[in-house]
């Protein structure tokens, strides 16, 4: 039990670090990329947030992004494995193209989540399930906590890279 | 370990729905039902462990986000812009 709680915090850890860094790597705090992005980080600014962590947020809530790609990898790769994984990530591209998206975050997210899984699952012993309750923890700790506190730190990350 | 990752999934989408049902802003909920579809997507792939399901996750996943977008823009549509 404690085994398996430890594998899925350090599951929440990776997965949190690996989307933020992609989410930040495509620029997803630059600008609202789709129209109700622009609207949910107005209603976080008017709420005492943060514009680009609000953009942020708004990106992730409003389109598939690494985030989603994360989570949806993790359950790829779980049912069928590195095919699974690479499904997800086809599946994810259009997905964010019907979400009139144009960007490539959760496409290389799920592709990057596919071979980090596929890595600590053959190497370090880790559950692929695990990355599943995981996923779920980071984002929790992004959106369902405090959005504005998330919105600040995601705004002054952003700033500093 | 699968019934573990359930139980956290399940946790998570109950207080999610709960943050978004006490949250009077509509716009201002989008960010906890997200959390709600994330754990209920997850929730979907481990309860039935085939390839059909995966297409059933991320079909509904897509499906929520492209709802939240719908959502927000048409809210942002309504109420004329406050900001200088």
């Amino acid at each position: 039990m404690i085994l398996e709680l430890a594998y899925i915090t350090a599951a929440a850890v990776i997965s949190l670090i690996l989307f933020i860094a992609l989410d930040i790597f495509w620029k997803l705090p630059k600008e609202g990329g789709v129209s109700g992005a622009d609207a949910i980080s107005r209603e976080i600014v008017a709420a005492g947030g943060d514009k680009n962590g609000g953009w942020m947020l708004g990106n992730i809530i409003c389109s598939p992004d690494a985030s989603a790609g994360t989570l949806l990898a993790a359950c790829g790769y779980w049912i069928c494995g590195i095919p699974g994984g690479i499904a997800v990530a086809v599946l994810v591209f259009i997905g964010a193209r019907i979400c009139a998206d144009k960007g490539w975050a959760g496409t290389s997210g799920a592709l990057a989540a596919t071979i980090i899984i596929w890595a600590l699952s053959t190497f370090a012993g880790f559950p692929p399930e695990a990355f599943i309750a995981g996923m779920i923890i980071a984002i929790l700790l992004v959106q369902g906590i405090s959005p504005l506190h998330a919105s600040r730190a995601l705004g002054s990350i952003w700033r500093k890279i | 370990m699968l019934e573990l990752a359930a139980a956290v999934c399940a946790v998570v989408a109950v207080y999610a729905a709960l943050r978004a049902v006490l949250e009077k802003n509509t716009l201002r909920k989008l960010p906890f039902i997200n959390v709600m579809n994330f754990a209920v997507a997850g929730i979907i792939a481990l309860i039935l462990p085939h390839p059909l399901t995966l297409v059933a996750a991320v079909a509904y996943f897509v499906g929520a986000t492209l709802e939240a977008n719908a959502i927000a823009s048409a809210l942002a549509k309504l109420t004329p812009e406050d900001e200088p």
